[in-house]
């Protein structure tokens, strides 16, 4: 079998698997889990195999709309970002099969999570834009049906509507972005805009490429749907953080990383980035939602990417987005398993479950320490790798905003940590089964050994001194932040972001009603007052015809009169 | 020939299925479905045929039939939306079937001969042909309010057609003053233009414009729309919007700019706007729509306003763009259409409120999927025909009318709203689903704006070269 084929069939698995597990699933073992899982160890195997077997890019080219080549692409970034997607899909598919076990739909849970990873890993080959705008919006249709699985509650109506619709504003740039782009420089294919990147470059189409970005990885100021989004099921929410949704879009900028150095967007980036960062650290002090401390956490990491690609720094982005998908996966999972016991997602009803769950108080420790950038996790060496290049690109404002946000991070993640699994017991529990619990040692091993492999350059230990400070401060005063007044009010509304988004949607709503209005009375009333005004006149014209002689002959009289006297 | 075989079947056979009714319940309509698809597969082989006869030679009418690229993308078009609306009708008509389907077979020679005609008279003909029997279609079969809806319908719509076919008697007498020969030919009639005043131009363009531009129709000229669509049966709503509609693009997509290029270039720009204008103040008036029959009718006009923008920018991108829009839309709508059709029968009522506290899965999935195909997801039909009538608006005005893309990100706003407060929520039972006999209609849809969601080539290839 030669590389391409086994490009084409590395998103192909999962791809086919959507429509088997949807019309087939009600009669396999695990009402369709069976393909899930076959398909993304099937995706996984090639993918591995493509990593250490390709040695130089692979391509295919066809022509899907008539005068666009369209094709997959593989070099080492795809290759990577291949094995994260299939292998933590994977992973959530095992692990649905004990969280999801007895819920109703899931023929159409696991073929929505297949199409979703198909998607992803279409997205991640993609050779040109038609290609990645196709797999960039199948990814938000996945996440959308997701979110909404459990369609029945009303919070989740609203929340995967906003998912959809807030990413959809940004991929709306980015589709201007992309047809700017064919328009001014006659190409689509993203290797090929690399490598003309300094002739192609061009500042407002690159900001615009990165609107989309902006849309997919919830940054500053369309970050809203993520937190919204933790109302879907948790295996999901681990999907969309560690593996298909959100690394979406930074992906998009490390492709065409030399694009967006040339056009010089990349400073924008940073700053976007960092500021995103730290925004979303500081909703994570006051939270109580176990899920969405995650969110918070996964914006403000994504962030830090952002930072990594604005200062130049294509490798430590990279090395952070592997070590952030390991961890991330690992906390969701962990977070799964605490409140498929618990019952709920409020720690406020959680606590004193070390004892009880010793392998998923484990690994969520280990994962909060790895998010705080500890050493010897993988989270420390990627995070450290970040903070490097920040330093060396020598920007202070850039380089505080990140150093504190380490603080921060530290905070929130053992805040987090305290209140889930210390202090008083108040439910009697049990760990979860161990098709739940295996997938948390898996990543457990994985973000302990990950950090081997990630050259984090070394250097300053700021940040390190201040994780390790904050992880402190959180052991003693964890809830510190909720005592702090106006700030706490306006930290645990989010900046009123939701408002914000809410008011924005009213304004819409009501244009909408006072266009209506103009529509049903203005215009159509207009076009009523004419039919009824022709019709009155063709009746008085009406009533002129009465039939008398004596009239006729009058109006005879006066209409030749007047034609005398015109003629005249 | 063949294509004279074509346009006039439907009709030779439709007083047959008239008189059938006579004999048997149900003969009708199964005669209509077996000519409606003999039609459609007559269709798939018209590219390319041509009748050309004289008719009435002293007044320079002739009887010209053609079939070139667009034409053939539209005649199947119409071959294929004719047959899915015949096999849509029978949960809903129960009445007086013998005419109801011989006026839907006389509907179809109409549209068939507008899409084919190349003389201009025999063009206006078979133009108002259509008309008569979509009147009484609303005013027999149609609901509430049909004898306010019909009567707007006609008079409307027959104004704008009056107008056009004193445009074109215009044309005409000026070819004559100028060559000293009668002729209705499209193809002819343009040499008039570089002879003629701009202002005799321009009132020119306006008459001929009218005719189009109610049909299509383009914002404010659109009021008889919903309440046209919203009163018709559900497949008479699905001939409306799906070809009712294409007619009137059609024409501002080919008679106008052939018969005045220089002056359809000069106005391009306004009609641009107009199409912005119609994208934009239908979607956020679809947004606050009660009636889901009437949401759809609005999304009706913001589609036909992305075509018309695509028309308006004169590339080849945009023109694909456009007709790619036209077929999508008339696939995509009459989904719509007929799931409305399917609540109204659950519920009698169609209000959005209302129509959601039952369950019924395959329903509302069809439901999301014509929502999302609606707002141009990829894999999907509209999603072929945004990005190609962006590309060609684009092309021509770069970033001036940027925001047009917008238009994506509204459309999946009020759709998934619509979704939300639809399929979504508290439920508080069951539902019975999708029958057989409505789900055949249904999934010949879907299988269309799948199969042009992922394979373009089935459209683009008959449309190389325009």
């Amino acid at each position: 079998m030669n590389l391409e084929t086994l490009l084409i069939l590395t998103p192909a698995f999962p791809l086919l698997s959507f429509p088997l597990s949807l019309f087939f699933g009600k009669r396999t073992p695990g009402q369709g889990a069976v393909f899930g899982i076959l398909s993304s160890l099937a995706s996984l195997i090639t993918s591995t195999y493509l990593f250490f077997f390709a040695g130089k890019p692979i391509s295919f080219e066809k022509e899907w709309i008539p005068g666009f080549t369209s094709g997959l692409y593989l070099d080492e970034l795809s290759s990577v970002m291949l094995m994260i997607v299939s292998g933590i899909s994977l992973l959530v598919n095992v692990y649905s099969l004990g969280y999801m076990h007895g819920e109703e739909g899931l023929p159409r849970y696991y073929g929505e999570l297949s199409l979703f990873t198909g998607s992803m890993l279409v997205l991640v080959l993609a050779k040109d834009f038609l290609i990645l705008f196709v797999s960039w919006e199948l990814v938000g249709l996945c996440s959308y049906l997701l979110i909404g699985f459990w369609y029945k509650r009303e919070e989740v109506a609203k929340a995967a509507k906003k998912a959809f619709v807030v990413t959809r504003l940004g991929d709306s740039f980015m589709l201007l972005g992309i047809i700017l782009m064919y328009v001014s420089n006659g190409t689509l294919d993203l290797v090929e805009i690399n490598s003309h990147a300094r002739e192609m470059s061009s500042l407002l189409i690159a900001l615009l490429l990165f609107s989309g970005a902006i849309g997919k990885s919830a940054q500053v100021p369309l970050l809203g749907w993520l937190w919204d989004a933790m109302e879907g099921p948790t295996t999901v929410s681990c999907l969309i953080h560690s593996a298909t949704m959100v690394k979406a879009g930074v992906y998009l900028v490390a492709r065409l990383f030399p694009y967006f150095s040339e056009s010089g967007a990349l400073p924008i980036v940073a700053y976007f980035g960092a500021f995103t960062a730290m925004v979303s650290a500081t909703m994570a002090l006051v939270e109580w939602d176990i899920k969405r401390v995650l969110a918070f956490s996964t914006i403000s990491q994504l962030g830090y990417m952002f930072l990594a690609l604005g200062v130049g720094s294509y490798e430590s982005s990279i090395s952070h987005l592997i070590s952030h998908s390991s961890f991330k996966a690992l906390l969701f999972l962990g977070a799964g398993s605490v409140i498929h016991a618990v019952g709920s997602r409020d720690m406020r009803s959680m606590g004193g479950l070390l004892k009880a769950m010793p392998i998923t108080s484990t690994g969520m420790l280990i994962g909060v320490l790895s998010l705080s950038g500890i050493p010897p996790f993988s989270g420390y060496f990627s995070k450290e790798a970040v903070m490097h290049s920040v330093m060396e690109n020598g920007n202070i404002l850039l380089y505080s905003i990140g150093t504190l946000t380490a603080f921060l991070t530290a905070f929130y993640s053992l805040r987090m940590w305290i209140l889930t699994f210390l202090g008083p017991t108040k439910k009697e529990i049990k760990e979860s089964p161990s098709v739940m619990t295996l997938p948390i040692i898996v990543l457990m091993v994985s973000t302990a050994t990950l950090g081997l492999f990630i050259h984090s350059g070394g250097g300053t230990p700021y940040p390190l001194l201040l994780a390790i400070a904050g992880l402190i401060l959180s052991y003693r005063y964890h809830n510190a932040f909720l005592r702090a007044g106006p700030l706490s009010t306006l930290l645990s509304k989010r900046y009123f972001l939701d408002e914000l988004y809410d008011l924005i949607g009213n304004c819409f709503f009501s244009a909408g009603k006072a266009l209506d209005l103009l529509d049903r009375q203005g215009i159509d009333g207009t076009v009523n007052w004419i039919s009824s005004s022709t019709l009155n006149i063709g009746d008085k014209i009406r009533r002129l015809q009465t039939g008398e002689i004596q009239l006729y002959l009058l109006l005879i009289v006066i209409g030749a009169l007047v034609l005398l006297i015109m003629t005249w | 020939m063949l294509v004279s075989i074509l346009v006039w079947l439907p009709l030779v056979c439709s007083p047959l299925v008239y008189l059938s009714s006579k004999l048997r319940k149900g003969l009708p309509r199964n005669l209509a479905i077996s000519v409606s698809l003999l039609t459609f597969l007559l269709s798939l082989f018209v590219i390319g045929s041509e009748t050309h006869e004289d008719w009435i030679p002293s007044l320079g009418i002739s009887y010209h039939l053609r079939v070139d690229g667009i034409s053939y993308v539209m005649v199947i078009l119409t071959t294929f939306i004719m047959l899915a609306s015949i096999l849509a009708s029978s949960t809903e008509i129960k009445e007086r079937e013998g005419e109801y389907y011989a006026l839907l077979l006389l509907t179809e020679t109409g549209i068939l001969g507008v899409f084919t005609a190349v003389d201009l008279i025999l063009f206006y003909f078979f133009w108002e042909i259509v008309l008569i029997p979509m009147f009484f279609i609303i005013l027999i079969w149609g609901e509430e309010r049909r004898r306010y809806a019909a009567m707007k319908f006609l008079i409307y719509t027959h104004l704008g057609s009056l107008l056009m076919i004193i445009g074109f008697f215009y044309a005409y007498w000026s070819y004559y003053d100028l060559f000293g020969k009668y002729t209705f030919n499209l193809f002819e009639l343009w040499k008039i233009e570089d002879f003629m005043s701009q202002s005799e131009l321009k009132l020119l363009y306006f008459l001929v414009f009218m005719g189009f531009a109610v049909k299509a129709p383009i914002v404010p000229l659109h009021t008889w729309l919903p309440d046209a669509h919203v009163e018709a049966p559900s497949p008479g709503s699905v001939i409306l919007a799906g070809l009712l509609l294409k007619m009137g693009g059609y024409g501002l997509l080919r008679i106008l700019p052939t018969l005045l290029p220089e002056t359809f270039h000069e106005m391009s720009v306004l009609l641009a706007s107009l199409g912005v204008i119609s994208v934009f103040y239908s979607a956020m008036v679809a947004m606050v729509q009660e009636d889901l029959k009437r949401l759809i009718a609005y999304s009706s006009i913001s589609h036909m306003g992305i075509a018309v923008t695509a028309i308006a920018s004169e590339t080849s991108l945009g023109t694909k763009g456009a007709i790619y829009m036209m077929f999508s839309h008339a696939l995509i709508n009459g989904l719509m259409f007929l799931l409305s059709g399917a609540y109204k029968r659950r519920f009698h009522t169609r209000e959005i409120s209302k129509i959601g506290k039952y369950e019924a899965p395959i329903l509302s999935s069809l439901l999301v999927f014509g929502a999302f195909a609606s707002s141009g997801l990829p894999g999907l039909s509209g999603f072929i025909a945004e990005i190609l009538s962006f590309m060609g608006v684009f092309n021509r005005w770069e970033t001036s009318i940027w925001f047009l893309v917008l238009s994506a990100a509204v459309t999946a706003g009020y759709m998934l709203h619509m979704v939300k407060r639809v399929v979504f929520g508290e439920k508080m039972g069951e539902v019975e689903d999708l029958s057989r006999e409505e789900l055949l209609p249904l999934a010949m849809l879907v299988t269309g704006i799948l199969l042009l969601g992922l394979v373009p080539s089935l459209l683009l290839g008959p449309l190389e070269g325009v």
